[in-house]
């Protein structure tokens, strides 16, 4: 009865945050919006009940995709001081406000727990594999042309 | 459980505005961002599906698996153009980008 509410929130959320990553004028200002984006599609997943897909997202988005993004972002700009330190700390309460009370008060019976993907997961590995390693081995393809990029990148600064 | 609809409605919005996004901006990196959030948007409509149909599927697992992928790859590739153009002072004007060999 509270889901519909709870996904409208989210839903609404997830507009707003999306907007912003074209509106900002800083384009570490928009990564964030991006990974607010990310955070608020796992709050999706969660919401149909796809716990592990939502934790999965967390990983794999917000701690790899979005951390990469903006480290690689904000080192290249030249970020001496701290701009506003009262938002800051507004932001920095919101955000644990906000946090706290999803982890403290969200009530166990919202998320409906679906025993979908531990019913499917015996069957990806013997029927996929071959796709999975076409999936490993992009990864590695990418990773080894952006480490040749930084290398040549590396020649042109030394 | 919620209405099929309201997620797939979700999907299509995120989708909607990462269209309009990549259309209306001229940021190489905005525009890259932009297809994130359409990828973003196709995996709710994927875990929509595999959410409401009665018998589970490993294929939609499969495909979320890919779209992660395809989106990691995706990140790589942008750090490292941003990295390489801001280094040599490339314009990111994508309406300046007009040929493929200078």
């Amino acid at each position: 009865m509270i889901e519909p509410y709870a996904f409208a929130i989210v839903a609404a959320l997830i507009v707003a945050s999306s907007f912003l990553v074209f509106v900002v004028k800083r384009i570490l200002h928009a990564v964030i919006a991006l990974t607010l984006v990310f955070i608020e599609s796992a709050l999706v997943f969660l919401l149909l009940g796809q716990t592990m897909l939502a934790m999965l997202q967390l990983f794999v988005f917000v701690g790899g995709l979005s951390t990469y993004l903006m480290v690689a972002i904000a080192a290249e700009m030249k970020i001496s001081r701290m701009e506003n330190v009262p938002l800051l700390i507004i932001l920095a309460v919101v955000f644990f406000a906000g946090m706290g009370a999803i982890i403290f008060y969200l009530p166990t019976s919202l998320v409906q727990q679906s025993n979908s993907i531990t019913l499917a997961a015996p069957q990806i590995f013997q029927d996929y594999y071959a796709l999975l390693y076409a999936i490993a081995l992009l990864l590695f393809a990418a990773t080894i042309g952006s480490a040749l990029v930084a290398r040549r990148f590396a020649r042109l600064v030394m | 459980m919620l209405p099929f609809y309201y997620v797939l409605a979700a999907s299509v919005a995120l989708f909607a505005i990462g269209i309009a996004g990549i259309a209306t901006n001229k940021h190489f990196i905005v525009i890259m961002l932009g297809v994130e959030l359409m990828l973003v948007a196709s995996m709710v409509a994927v875990i929509g599906y595999f959410s409401y149909v009665s018998v589970p599927s490993p294929s939609g697992i499969v495909l979320l698996f890919a779209i992660w992928a395809i989106a990691a790859v995706e990140v790589i590739a942008i750090v490292a153009f941003y990295v390489y153009m801001k280094y040599i002072d490339f314009d990111f004007d994508v309406t300046k980008l007009s040929k493929l060999k200078w």
